[in-house]
């Protein structure tokens, strides 16, 4: 699914490179934790995924695809096989529920029929059956996380990238999250996370993949946050 | 996507940054309105000079004097002068026709000129009218010659004064193009920053770079569009007013012809394509710049 082969990223203002030789595979269906202090390359590695950026050497395959050397008309197609969840969860505050997530169905050209189908299905998998006209002010941090992943699976991607989708959340509803995102793991989406949270990749006992300074200095398949003792 | 969403985004973004839109929009209206004036003033100028300018003849006058072996001798040598085109002779009695009908309603003048106080003269069309002074020279000194007139310069005035108004009404929406250009480019920016969640977020969605900036390209052409629609009225009302209202009734009627609704047909829908066209691309190159896509 995800394959990245000697991949270093070196920005144009960086002193040093911000991921230094990484070399990570992740398969179909899989659920990766992305765990590394701040600067560690975390955010360099999922804007690769997304083509955001490109590498300075190596290569970055994703859903099959030579990222870096797909012809610019191409990388929307590439964007439409990956969700993207933030920790600062970018939902449009004039829109409802409803619109937030159709707004990315609509934007795709996507038919008023299949986004009156799809986009119920999708906030009833998220939890959100009821509240389809709420505006997001008027919703939990919990419940907008949970939009933003309704809009981020609403397409039904291949892939889920989710970068820190926790971080403004507190422990009890950082724990429904997860819950969700693994059940979207389930359904045969692979799932990127980018972490801080300690107890989450504790408690979920996943693949764990630590960078640091632009190194892989961990990857094990049944992981927790810190060394394991 | 669908028509309705992107009409329903655009609506927003105009409303969001309305006094922008609004500045950009009569900016656009000016300057157009001032190029439409500009194209009909040349059409103006265009239709005085096919209706008048061409028959416009140089005239020479003879003297009451004169014999008809000079009058005869005058025809031959302007018949084979390589300069003239055409030459006619007029008499005393066709001249006296002439201005009758010139000035029918004016009775009095009619009942104190008689055939007689007419000079005969010879109507000269010359090849290139610009050599009126070249036949002037050299027949002014031939007998029985009283007076050389060219009818053109009676027109030169209303030429250069229509001229002047088309060459300022050129500059003035030049620089008026020019503003409205930089307004564009503004309004696009801060609706490119207004909106830059929205068009963030349909980056990472995937949509189409096309997609993306459709909005902004058709809220440009829009403003271009009303832009356009204003300075036709503008146009409109001017005629109305303006032209047939004060300057039409300051000239005596029949003199120059009445400005055309024909030309306003052709001019309007040049000026709303092109209010869109500029604005569109005013847009387009201000969406390379602040629109990732």
């Amino acid at each position: 699914m995800i394959r990245l082969d000697h991949v270093t990223k070196v920005y144009p203002t960086g002193t040093r490179p911000a991921l230094d030789d990484v070399s990570v595979e992740v398969d179909r269906g899989e659920f990766v934790f992305l765990v590394g202090s701040s600067g560690s390359g975390k955010s360099t590695f999922l804007r690769l995924l997304l083509r955001e950026e490109l590498p300075t050497k190596g290569s970055v395959h994703v859903a099959g695809k030579d990222v870096a050397h797909l012809s610019n008309w191409k990388v929307p197609q590439l964007r439409r096989q990956i969700g993207c969840v933030f920790q600062d969860f970018r939902l449009l505050p004039t829109k409802t529920v409803f619109e937030n997530v159709a707004f990315a169905l609509e934007v795709i050209g996507k038919g008023k029929h299949v986004i009156q189908q799809v986009v119920p299905e999708v906030l009833e998998l998220v939890g959100l059956s009821g509240k389809e006209g709420r505006m997001p002010d008027e919703l939990s941090g919990g419940e907008q996380q949970r939009v933003a992943i309704a809009r981020a699976f609403v397409n039904r991607p291949m892939l889920l990238i989710a970068d820190e989708p926790t971080g403004n959340l507190d422990p009890q509803t950082s724990v429904g999250i997860m819950k969700l995102l693994d059940r979207i793991n389930r359904t045969g989406t692979t799932v990127v996370m980018a972490t801080h949270d300690a107890a989450i990749v504790d408690s979920m006992r996943r693949r764990v993949v630590e960078l640091d300074t632009g190194h892989v200095v961990r990857d094990q398949a049944r992981g927790v946050y810190g060394y394991a003792s | 996507m669908r028509a309705s969403f992107v009409a329903q985004e655009v609506s927003i973004g105009l409303r969001r940054n309305l006094t922008l839109t609004v500045a950009a929009i009569v900016t656009t209206a000016v300057s157009l309105a001032l190029l439409g004036a500009g194209l009909l003033v040349r059409q103006q100028a265009n239709l005085i000079n096919r209706l008048y300018y061409g028959k416009l003849q140089v005239a020479i006058f003879l003297t009451d004097d004169v014999s008809q072996s000079q009058i005869d001798g005058l025809r031959d040598k302007l018949g084979q002068d390589p300069l003239v085109k055409q030459v006619a002779f007029e008499s005393k009695d066709e001249a006296y026709q002439k201005f009758k009908r010139e000035n029918s309603q004016n009775s009095d003048l009619l009942n104190t000129i008689t055939a007689n106080d007419l000079p005969e003269s010879f109507r000269v069309q010359l090849k290139d009218p610009k050599q009126f002074d070249v036949i002037r020279s050299a027949y002014l000194r031939e007998p029985g010659v009283f007076e050389i007139q060219d009818y053109r310069a009676i027109l030169d005035p209303i030429f250069k004064l229509l001229s002047g108004i088309k060459r300022v009404s050129y500059v003035v929406a030049l620089i008026q193009v020019f503003a409205s250009g930089l307004l564009i480019y503004n309004t696009v920016r801060v609706s490119a920053f207004g909106r830059r969640r929205e068009t963030g977020i349909m980056r990472l969605v995937g949509a189409s770079s096309f997609s993306i900036q459709l909005p902004f390209l058709v809220e440009g052409a829009v403003a271009g569009l009303v832009g356009g629609v204003i300075a036709c009225v503008v146009l409109i009302l001017g005629k109305v007013f303006v032209v047939d209202g004060i300057i039409a009734k300051s000239i005596s009627p029949g003199v120059l012809p009445p400005l055309a609704w024909g030309d306003f047909e052709q001019t309007m829908p040049l000026l709303v394509l092109l209010g869109i066209l500029v604005s569109g691309l005013a847009s387009f190159l201000t969406l390379r710049r602040f629109v990732r896509v």
